[in-house]
């Protein structure tokens, strides 16, 4: 279980957070969604210790991440996806896969069970990622934080310019994750694919959580939809 | 003397001048590579192994203890100027350029007070001539390049094959995912400080029986480290090792031709054209 409590987290005097506070359990999908800067990237940067909170804790499975470093938060089995999915383009896929190899230790056996997830890569572990298309890339981002074998995975826009086959491939990716009892917490613009596969969907503005939900009583509350996301349906 | 003797004295002179070169300047080029930070103090840690190389000359183990102990002390002085300096102003490009100013001053004030202002020469370990048809040439600047060449290799091969190496190579392409992935940046930019003053400090030591330690001798060091990092493309070591050879080549058909200080005012020329015509470098950004 992730736990996040009361976070507040600043960008120089800008309070970008203010009061954030998400459970996760294993298993569940949980879908950040809310407007160009209302704090999506920010809450999933501070869960990684990228952007340290001013004030508020984080923990996993009872164990507290706030104020460790950057580097010792992935190894308590957090794994990330980033946005615009920022693989090491001059190291081949198979060295960015190592690069979650290492921090587990897991080898070979690790390996596999995600390039049976993602076959396209496995025929190209020996070549540049950065040459991979948009869609590889988003594979190797998503298989190289698997890699780590998290308890719980931090998607940010995977499916930012991802073509509507490879969106629906990803989406099997989150389901199969949640079989394995990975917790997912994805964020999120395109509003549709949030309600189909979150299980709890949660409302960020202006830095602050609005609303929390199932999915299903999001899409039947039309005022909420317009006046966070601007969405009418 | 003919003039194939000539231009085979010239390239011959001219690929020992890489190599060296390529020694000296590759730690340069790493720590800018993958720590984003222009070591101005990077030829004092050439010269500080030279005088290093020196010392141990003149003790009863004589020169070859020195090609150990020189990397290594200068690199654990680096180590601590990282830690105790750099480290504190969180790597930011402008103070660290400052920082090392005054880390160059303060090394070379102090082996100016400590070893003083003389040119002190060293007897090479090994001593035999090569004949060729035209002249004799020094076996010891053959054994200074063969030794640069497999420490250039042994780097290679670090980069390359090691999980140091990917970890060098990741935090260079992407700090913030590198930790995202359990590196330690602090420490992979402490050990890169460390190794690259250490390969400036064994190319030091290798020199000395060629040059003679001198407290300035970091200076044109430093240049020439500059020269061949831009021509090269900052952050690429392969760019880097072919910019070394380029310069050593151009240095010694020059140099023999014509005059040293010509050859001088073309390697400078040369970058500065290399650098009008392709603003990064021959060999741009890359991941080694």
């Amino acid at each position: 279980m992730l736990t996040v409590d009361g976070l507040h987290c600043y960008y120089g005097e800008a309070h970008v957070l203010k009061d954030v506070s998400l459970r996760l359990s294993p298993g569940e999908i949980l879908c950040l969604l809310g407007r160009n800067g209302a704090g999506k990237t920010t809450t999933l940067r501070a869960i990684m210790g990228l952007v340290p909170p001013r004030s508020g804790r984080i923990a996993l499975d009872g164990r507290e991440l706030t104020g460790l470093r950057p580097h010792d938060i992935p190894r308590c089995g957090i794994g990330y996806v980033p946005q615009g999915r920022r693989i090491f383009p001059f190291l081949t896929v198979g060295e960015n896969l190592k690069m979650g190899l290492l921090l587990k230790g897991s080898g070979d056996a690790g390996l596999a069970w995600v390039l049976d997830l993602f076959p396209p890569l496995r025929g190209r572990l020996g070549q540049r990622a950065g040459t991979l298309s948009g869609g590889e890339q988003q594979m190797l981002a998503t298989a190289r934080a698997l890699c780590t074998e998290p308890k719980v995975l931090l998607m940010d826009e995977p499916s930012e310019g991802l073509m509507p086959a490879l969106i629906r491939r990803l989406l099997d990716t989150i389901r199969a994750l949640k079989v394995r009892q990975v917790g997912v917490l994805l964020v999120e613009q395109k509003i549709d694919l949030a309600l189909r596969v979150a299980d709890r969907v949660v409302l960020l503005e202006n830095g602050s959580v609005r609303y929390e939900s199932t999915p299903e009583a999001l899409a039947s509350n039309p005022e909420v939809l317009l006046r966070y996301l601007g969405v009418r349906r | 003397m003919s003039f194939e003797g000539h231009l085979f004295l010239a390239l011959l002179e001219g690929t020992v001048t890489g190599f060296v070169l390529a020694l000296t300047a590759l730690g340069l080029s790493l720590v800018f590579g993958v720590m984003r930070i222009v070591n101005v103090a990077h030829g004092e840690f050439f010269m500080l192994g030279a005088v290093i190389a020196w010392y141990f000359s003149t003790l009863p183990g004589g020169f070859l203890p020195a090609l150990v102990a020189a990397p290594l002390l200068v690199g654990a002085a680096a180590f601590l100027a990282d830690r105790l300096v750099l480290r504190r102003l969180e790597y930011k490009p402008e103070s660290t350029i400052v920082a090392t100013i005054g880390l160059l001053y303060i090394i070379q004030q102090l082996v100016l007070t400590v070893y003083g202002p003389y040119a002190r020469p060293v007897a090479a370990p090994v001593y035999f001539r090569l004949d060729f048809p035209w002249f004799g040439y020094s076996g010891y600047k053959l054994v200074v390049a063969g030794v640069s060449a497999a420490l250039l290799g042994a780097t290679w091969l670090v980069m390359s094959r090691t999980t140091l190496g990917l970890y060098m190579r990741a935090t260079q392409q992407d700090r913030e995912m590198a930790q995202a992935f359990g590196v330690s940046v602090d420490r992979v930019y402490a050990l890169v400080f460390a190794l690259g003053a250490g390969l400036a400090a064994m190319a030091g030591a290798l020199v000395v029986p060629i040059q003679q330690a001198h407290y300035l001798m970091g200076l044109d060091a430093l240049l020439m480290s500059f020269i061949v990092v831009i021509l090269g493309g900052l952050g690429s070591l392969g760019g880097t090792v072919a910019a070394a050879f380029l310069i050593g080549v151009s240095d010694g058909l020059v140099s023999v031709f014509f005059s040293p200080t010509l050859a001088k005012i073309v390697a400078t020329l040369l970058v500065a054209l290399v650098l009008v015509l392709r603003t990064g470098g021959l060999f741009g950004e890359e991941g080694t």
